[in-house]
């Protein structure tokens, strides 16, 4: 490579950089007042803008108004100068563009407390100097207490609140002062008012004859409606978004795929078949997650605590589906392990049922870490129950065990029911030819819940089956897997599933189940609405499902023996293990048909179910 | 009184005692400015579960043509709609008896009032809260750019010394509270219903209450036991008010 000589690389450069210069001008792109108004520091320096831009661009610094120079850089993975590169590369590619975020000069605009004319008016000096206005406000004169417009009294602003002493008053005012109800200008009208009527009664009595109300007028709180609070703000962004006044809202924390998430799934499905969809609301009330939003009719609005303003506290989510509910008065809520909605309910149950039906759905005992209990049945139920008219199980064991342990009357007892959820439609698989080797399949969230260590132990003791595993999960119990799956040679490990049905259900012999604790798992109804054997542990509600007629029950949930018998047997006589598996298909469509799990909705509880409609 | 009065004075009371005696005075006032501005004004009070004491003291301050009534609810909703069956004025003003009215507010209320024909409950421009606080609350507008109507779900726009048609308290009367049940803010409850009827809550410019605060009031009672305004589907009239209207634009 042959090095230029210094003087000619530099008249080079300085060629390129008025090409470039020029280049830019043309484009349209660069705006030379918006960019000395965005970065007023480049005034200060005293340099030509564009120079600057040209200098300085790969910073971020956007040239204008139509180009979003930071989401360019980070977006397209550029270095160097992004609109050069957007010129030069990006253009010809396709490459979008959009318009960078309002800088502080454009949010002043925007916020309507400027006046270009008012400004030069009351400050000659700026006029004498042919200072544009706008551009003398934000470089010197927010900083100065000087006031923008007639409607910002800046040196009063600054004044009624020292705790933003050197602070840009009227950007505080615009992002902060106004949602905290702090005023813009003295509220003289207010103050008129008050001391006219003050002044009237004034010898009726000593709190007001005996100290003068007004000694410091300029402290006297003067509160209004106008200050519109995070709370406020996010309730009438939800409310804009409902277009039809719904009659059912049921609450999810979230929107991802998983069982609790299926089971909501099927009660929005019935409402909004007994309703029409317009009539049902989703809410996804505690986190930003919604991944899996076609669990849900497209029809049906899904609206997201989240989505609206991802920073609401706890409180605030809690207060915010109270005002909803009674805002709405839904004639059914039903609650899908939101605990926004669950606390709700404990602290304004008793009023909110005045006005509509709460409805809870439960499923089995949570465990800490340390294995204390502590899911929503322990933490709500006992004082969450009398205001309920109704709470739907997928299992009659949990329901059972919790009637015995909260001692629940008789007379409460028919509130809680037992709504055997609907399995899809069951298809029946082509039999697998033998290839010598068994096939099991393992799809479920990988968590503590589910037993991991044992499915692993499970694998390494039947080295006779391959082991395919699905399902994400956990850090720790994701990255457990996957090193057994380096380790463990007939194992694999293939990550998330979208849907049961993606699974390689065709090349499958037995579906094992592994878990501590559960209600009766969605996936073992769909994986014996498929016709495959099924080998699961004896926990929660799963024995209401499988027994030794219908798969191969194990009951101790944490002994190996008894998953590896079980599967040796399926190896050693497939065709029993698929009698039991047709067995299994037809308790599946029995007893979890989408019909039944209806009628169950509209008649229980016998008080009113989830879809009884009042006056019908 | 044989012209039927342009105005009911209504004062609720309880167990206020020597203060209603400045409330009552306060009262008196704005009726003379009213008669000196040709409006006549009948004064009715209403005494809910009262004492001996603010018996005393209100009779002690009423005149021959002024008429107290006794009940006892126990629930200022209730008074409040007994008053309104009571009164014969076209119009009603409400003061409870240990506040009081700027001694403009039924001239300048009765003035702005008869100037429109449609539904308005009409609230002073502020209230000057004294004696356990010191702070003004601005009332807001329904026609002002500051209204949120979704904000009423969070928080009372309005006190309840309301001036307002006879009509319209007769049409919505206020609901009854249940503390122990959770269910207070009768005023609150009754600034919805009113809205959901079409009703318009306006500011009659320049005037003021001076509203008592003192650390132990029924309002403070309410607050402490968690109590919620009646609901009655304040956003559900909202949502479809917003269908109705764009329904009418398309059309």
């Amino acid at each position: 490579m042959t090095q230029s000589w210094a003087p000619v690389r530099f008249v080079r450069q300085r060629f390129t950089q008025s090409l470039w210069r020029q280049i830019i001008v043309l484009s349209g792109y660069f705006d030379r007042d918006w960019y000395l108004l965005a970065y007023p520091d480049v005034l200060r320096t005293g340099r030509d803008p564009l120079d600057h831009f040209l200098r300085h661009g790969h910073e971020g610094r956007s040239p204008g108004p139509r180009f979003d120079a930071a989401a360019y850089l980070a977006h397209y993975e550029v270095k160097g100068n992004p609109l050069v590169h957007y010129l030069m590369h990006g253009r010809r590619k396709g490459f979008e563009v959009r318009p960078p975020a309002p800088s502080e000069a454009d949010r002043v605009v925007a916020s309507g407390f400027f006046d270009a004319k008012f400004y030069l008016e009351t400050n000659p000096d700026v006029r004498r100097a042919n200072y544009p206005a706008l551009l003398h406000y934000m470089l010197h004169g927010a900083l100065e207490g000087r006031s923008p417009g007639p409607d910002f009294d800046a040196q009063w602003y600054l004044m009624r609140n020292p705790d933003i002493v050197g602070m840009h008053p009227l950007l505080h005012y615009i992002d902060y002062g106004r949602f905290e109800g702090r005023k813009p200008r003295r509220p003289d009208g207010a103050l008129k008012a008050a001391r006219e009527a003050i002044a009237s009664v004034e010898d009726l009595d000593v709190a007001l004859y005996g100290a003068d109300y007004f000694a410091h007028a300029d402290y006297l709180e003067v509160v209004d409606g106008a200050a519109h609070n995070r709370l406020e703000r996010a309730l009438t962004a939800l409310v804009d978004q409902i277009e039809h006044v719904p009659e059912r809202i049921v609450f999810m924390p979230w929107l991802v795929r998983g069982g609790a998430e299926r089971v909501a799934a099927h009660a929005v499905r019935a409402m909004a078949e007994r309703l029409g969809p317009e009539r049902v609301l989703v809410i996804l009330a505690d986190y930003d997650l919604e991944s899996a939003r076609d669990m849900i009719a497209p029809d049906i609005p899904v609206l997201s605590f989240s989505r609206v303003d991802p920073d609401l506290s706890h409180d605030e989510r809690v207060r915010l589906v109270e005002l909803l509910v009674r805002g709405f008065r839904p004639e059914a809520i039903l609650n899908v392990n939101s605990r926004a909605c669950w606390d709700a309910v404990l602290k304004k149950g008793r009023v909110l049922a005045r006005y509509t039906r709460l409805y809870g759905a439960l499923f089995c005992a949570d465990f800490t870490p340390d294995g204390r209990r502590a899911g929503y049945s322990d933490l709500y139920l006992r004082d969450c129950l009398a205001h309920l008219s109704g709470v739907y199980f997928d299992n009659a064991a949990h329901r059972a065990e919790l009637i015995q342990s909260l001692g629940i009357p008789e007379s409460l007892v028919s509130r809680l029911v037992v709504a055997r959820q609907p399995a899809p439609a069951g298809r029946v698989l082509p039999q697998r030819k033998s290839t010598g080797r068994q096939r099991v399949i393992w799809a479920s969230r990988l968590s503590r819940q589910k037993n991991i260590p044992l499915l692993l132990r499970i694998a390494r003791a039947v080295p006779e089956f391959d082991f395919e595993i699905f399902g994400k999960g956990d850090v720790e119990h994701e990255a457990m897997v996957t090193e057994a799956a380096r380790e463990i040679v007939n194992l694999r490990y293939h990550g998330a599933f979208d849907d049961f049905s993606a699974l390689p259900l065709t090349e499958a012999d037995v579906f094992l189940y592994t878990s501590h604790w559960d209600g009766l798992p969605n996936i073992l109804l769909e994986a014996g609405a498929c016709g495959l054997p099924v080998v699961a542990p004896n926990v929660g509600g799963i024995s209401e499902l499988i027994d030794d007629d219908t798969g191969y029950l194990i009951d101790d949930p944490d002994a190996l023996e008894g998953f590896v018998s079980a599967l040796r047997a399926i190896g050693r006589d497939p065709a029993e293990a698929r009698q039991r598996a047709g067995r299994l298909q037809k308790r599946v469509a029995d007893v979890h048909s989408w019909a039944g799990y209806v009628r169950m909705l509209e008649a229980e509880p016998r008080q009113g179910g989830l879809l009884h409609v009042d006056g019908a | 009184m044989s012209m039927a009065p342009d105005i009911t004075a209504v004062l609720n009371a309880h167990r206020e005692g020597l203060l209603a005696h400045a409330s009552l005075t306060s009262m008196k006032r704005a009726i003379a400015a009213a008669a000196e501005a040709d409006i006549r004004v009948e004064l009715l009070c209403v005494l809910d579960r009262g004492d001996d004491l603010t018996r005393a003291v209100i009779k002690g301050g009423l005149g021959q043509d002024d008429r107290l009534i006794e009940v006892a609810y126990g629930d200022l909703g209730r008074s409040r709609n007994t008053a309104v069956e009571e009164a014969r004025g076209a119009h009603i003003a409400f003061l409870d008896a240990d506040d009081f009215w700027g001694t403009s507010w039924l001239v300048r209320a009765h003035a702005e009032a008869t100037k429109r024909s449609d539904p308005i409950v009409w609230h002073p421009e502020v209230c000057a809260f004294f004696d356990g606080t010191k702070h003004i609350l601005h009332h807001v507008d329904m026609e002002s750019p500051s209204y949120r109507p979704v904000v009423l779900m969070d928080q009372n726009y309005w006190t309840a010394l309301s001036f307002a048609r006879r009509s319209i308290y007769l049409d919505t009367p206020y609901p009854p509270s249940d503390i122990p049940g959770g269910v207070g803010f009768e005023d609150w409850a009754w600034n919805k219903m009113t809205i959901c009827k079409g009703v318009l809550h306006k500011i009659v410019p320049n005037t003021g209450h001076v509203i008592r605060r003192r650390t132990f009031s029924l309002s403070h009672v309410t607050v402490a036991s968690q109590a919620v305004p009646h609901s009655m589907g304040y956003l559900r009239h909202l949502v479809e008010s917003r269908q109705r209207s764009a329904k009418s634009k398309q059309r």
